[in-house]
């Protein structure tokens, strides 16, 4: 009886980590997002450990492992999955601002055309109808700030990042001969 | 004086049966090759160019003359000046020879906004003798360091 107990705590282990795809590592290798990951592995080891612990009858001891692992992990997935969603949050509110900056500088420079409000609108989307120029933050104009040539007394690279150059890694610029 | 002349003719005798190898004048090609750079003379660089040379920069490689006087030549060509090196390492036989380097070179800019600046790096330039006993650059790798600003 205790043999069986403990053949079906393990054929069911396996089943867990060997599902319909059939292997566990293709399991493994595929994406699994933090909560979904955190409450398979709550519940293994939840299981395991409660099968262990509950000598008496390993069966509940599993059960019960497995509830409250599954339920432990998937609280830890959650907290990943929130700090992950709050930071890629902050980083999609930097690139706007660095856009929006950007734009701004585009729109200084070719406010002498006068066509530079609604290239930002178009190129924003902001509704400024019926709003004058000087109420949009975007089209107020910034100090003029001249690209700079040199840091720390060296030219910088002017053709940083770009492929099939010399030094495409390189923020000084390295190629003179 | 003829009592010593059949003395200075045996003296004489083994370097005229000395066998002349054809060893080449790297100083004097690569003054040649500076100069031409020098003297903003794009075709005579490109004319002292191996069908074959190769050229190595950093990232970059450049096969054959064309892609080399294109790629390099007649790129740097407008954006330097005052060219000058500094050779530290030389040897030379009968079919190649080669020197290697510091150099160091003024850039010019390229908007008047921009300053000049100071480049500086390291070279080496090998030449090949070619099938019609003329020498031509096979090889030439630099490495640059960061351009100082010109103050």
């Amino acid at each position: 009886m205790k043999t069986n107990q403990q053949f079906f705590i393990l054929a069911f282990l396996v089943a867990l980590f060997v599902g319909p795809e059939g292997s566990a590592q293709g399991i493994l290798q595929r994406k699994w997002n933090p909560k979904a990951k955190g409450t398979a592995i709550g519940a293994g080891v939840g299981g395991t450990a409660g099968a262990i612990i509950n000598k008496r009858n390993r069966v509940v001891g599993a059960g019960v492992g497995m509830a409250a692992g599954a339920a432990a992990g998937y609280a830890i997935g959650k907290g990943i999955d929130n700090r992950r969603r709050r930071a890629d949050a902050a980083a999609r509110a930097a690139e706007n601002r660095d856009y929006a900056a950007r734009t701004a500088r585009e729109n200084q420079s070719g406010a002498n055309a006068g066509t530079a409000e609604r290239a930002v609108t178009q190129r924003v989307g902001l509704k400024t109808a019926g709003v004058p120029a000087s109420a949009n933050t975007l089209t107020q104009p910034l100090p003029e700030q001249p690209a700079p040539f040199t840091r720390n007394g060296y030219l910088l690279n002017t053709a940083y990042g770009e492929a099939n150059t010399a030094y495409p890694t390189s923020e000084y610029r390295r190629k003179s001969w | 004086m003829t009592r010593f002349s059949p003395l200075m003719l045996l003296f004489l005798l083994p370097l005229a049966c000395t066998k002349q190898t054809d060893t080449a004048d790297v100083q004097t090609m690569n003054r040649q090759f500076i100069q031409a750079w020098n003297n903003k003379e794009t075709d005579k660089v490109v004319a002292l160019l191996a069908d074959s040379v190769q050229f190595l920069q950093g990232e970059t490689r450049f096969s054959g003359k064309a892609e080399v006087a294109q790629k390099w030549v007649r790129a740097t060509m407008p954006t330097i000046t005052n060219l000058k090196t500094n050779m530290v390492s030389t040897a030379t036989d009968s079919r190649v020879a080669y020197e290697a380097g510091t150099y160091s070179v003024d850039v010019l800019p390229t908007t008047p906004a921009e300053p000049r600046g100071i480049g500086e790096g390291n070279v080496m330039l090998l030449w090949k003798k070619g099938t019609d006993d003329v020498w031509k650059l096979s090889y030439a790798q630099l490495e640059g360091l960061p351009v100082q600003a010109r103050r």
